[in-house]
């Protein structure tokens, strides 16, 4: 990073704003840069001078005041709650506690964790639904995971983020769209449908050992690594395109799960399919992948296309 | 401790311990945030009621997913830049005027028997020209000051609050910060 980088962003190194990568390079700057350090010092001793404006307190009677106030509107609502609400609520309080643990849990979890998670069950469900030895109809696979992609993955994130799918009447009710969950979303439903392929192969494993044991030429393996290669370069540069359009934290992220997804999932695929390479199979990969990621997006933004066309409009701007 | 959306839910079926609870964990915050914002007592006190009168008003249409104190914040946010504007529209109020002995603070008042005058003199004009300078920012840019510096939210929930982008956020931190450093130089 140079001095105009680290300038740029010295306001939000002082705040631990920062990634660790940047915050790492900040601070290989600041020990080899004269300027830059006074700049930080500066920065740091400003935010240490504000801490001087202490909170004040109010007047006695505000409290009263606003207990008062509140009284009429505490009644009404009281009125409004019949026994059958009440009984409601307690439902919705489980199910949003539930919901709030999940909330709690995903906001903890690295984006590739998350990702990982949501492929895994998917993974684990579809090994536990399957038929032993029946083969996979690529169709089938496909439009599932269309459907997780577009539907549950979105409605999922719409529950996660707390997102209400309109704009509601309270002040504090306004959606917003959040990109960062929108790209984390697009990369679990990849690799969710990556895990679709792996769990319908896992019971084939004895043939998938013995296929990798015959299979010890080079020369078998070209195929595999082509459409590797191929794989990787269309899944590289879907992210690459998407993270020009949405620049935001979680790019890492997605980038790795695509490379994951691309240099170890699908030549693995490959593998367990004989060693052939399947065109129909090939196509089914490319489009769900793709289907995986738009349906991503859409499915977790679909209802909020007038706070995206905003959301564009200030990026624009 | 009883989560502030479990309290909200509560308040929703006109439970007042709840709202009580709510307004005892967060009332000052949020008093203290408007009232660094508008720099009237008086007017911050009658905006925290309206806050609280809205929290009611909207309870209803609260979701519980969302966090509770991003929510209130939006509405008290909402009203400060409503009464902004109405002031710059009025014109009545110069921002001077708000920065008379009104806004200070009990260490202010009372004398610290640690401190000696002019250590208490010193304290006072440096709040003062905190205050000053803080007031002098353009209003966004001083709604994302005072809700990372005294609220201590972190970006992403100031995104949240204001219903912008993130990078909006960050770039006017940048430049608050930058204002702020040229208006208090001779205190550092």
């Amino acid at each position: 990073m140079d001095c105009k980088n680290v300038q740029a962003n010295l306001s939000d190194f002082v705040l631990a704003e920062l990634n660790e990568t940047d915050t790492l390079d900040i601070v290989r700057h600041l020990a080899s840069c004269r300027a830059c350090a006074l700049e930080e010092s500066e920065t740091r001793k400003l935010t240490y001078l504000l801490g001087a404006w202490d909170a004040v307190e109010w007047r006695a009677d505000l409290t009263r005041r606003i207990q008062t106030a509140a009284a009429q509107y505490l009644s009404l609502l009281g009125q409004n709650t019949s026994p059958a609400d009440a009984e409601d609520i307690s439902w919705r309080d489980r199910w949003n506690s539930l919901i709030e643990a999940v909330r709690n849990a995903q906001r903890r979890c690295a984006p590739v964790t998350y990702s990982m998670l949501v492929a895994a069950i998917v993974g684990m469900l579809l090994v536990l639904l399957k038929q032993p030895r029946q083969p996979v109809d690529p169709t089938l696979v496909f439009l599932a995971g269309i459907w997780w992609a577009t539907v549950a993955n979105g409605l999922f994130r719409l529950a996660l983020s707390g997102e209400e799918p309109t704009n509601g009447a309270a002040d504090g009710n306004k959606t917003k769209v959040d990109l960062r969950a929108t790209t984390i979303a697009g990369t679990a439903a990849a690799t969710a449908v990556a895990a679709m392929f792996i769990g319908a192969n896992l019971l084939n494993v004895v043939e998938f050992v013995q296929q990798i044991t015959k299979n010890t030429q080079v020369g078998n393996y070209v195929p595999v690594i082509c459409f590797s290669a191929a794989s990787l370069v269309v899944v590289a540069l879907s992210i690459s395109a998407l993270e020009k359009m949405m620049p935001h934290r979680g790019r890492i992220s997605g980038t790795l799960v695509g490379l994951i997804y691309s240099s170890v999932i699908v030549p693995l695929l490959y593998l367990a399919n004989e060693c052939r390479l399947d065109p129909v199979l090939g196509l089914c990969t490319l489009g769900t992948i793709a289907g995986a990621v738009v349906g991503g997006l859409l499915g977790d933004t679909f209802l909020n296309t007038k706070t995206i066309s905003r959301a564009w409009r200030e990026m624009e701007l | 401790m009883v989560s502030d959306e479990r309290l909200m839910e509560r308040v929703k079926s006109g439970d007042a311990e709840a709202f009580d609870a709510l307004w005892q964990r967060h009332g000052k915050a949020i008093f203290n945030f408007i009232y660094r914002f508008v720099g009237d007592r008086q007017e911050a006190e009658d905006l925290t009621q309206e806050t609280f009168v809205r929290v009611l008003q909207n309870a209803p249409s609260f979701n519980s997913h969302q966090r509770w104190t991003t929510w209130v914040y939006h509405i008290a946010t909402n009203l400060c830049i409503d009464t902004h504007r109405k002031a710059q529209h009025r014109q009545a109020v110069s921002l001077d005027e708000c920065l008379g002995e009104d806004d200070q603070t009990l260490g202010d008042i009372l004398p610290d028997p640690q401190a000696n005058t002019e250590e208490m003199a010193q304290q006072r004009a440096l709040r003062r020209d905190i205050r000053r300078a803080i007031r002098a920012l353009p209003m966004e840019q001083r709604m994302v000051v005072l809700l990372s510096q005294y609220q201590g939210m972190t970006y992403q929930e100031i995104a949240e609050v204001m219903g912008c982008p993130l990078g909006t956020v960050k770039s006017r931190m940048h430049h608050a910060l930058k204002a702020l450093r040229a208006a208090l130089k001779e205190w550092m």
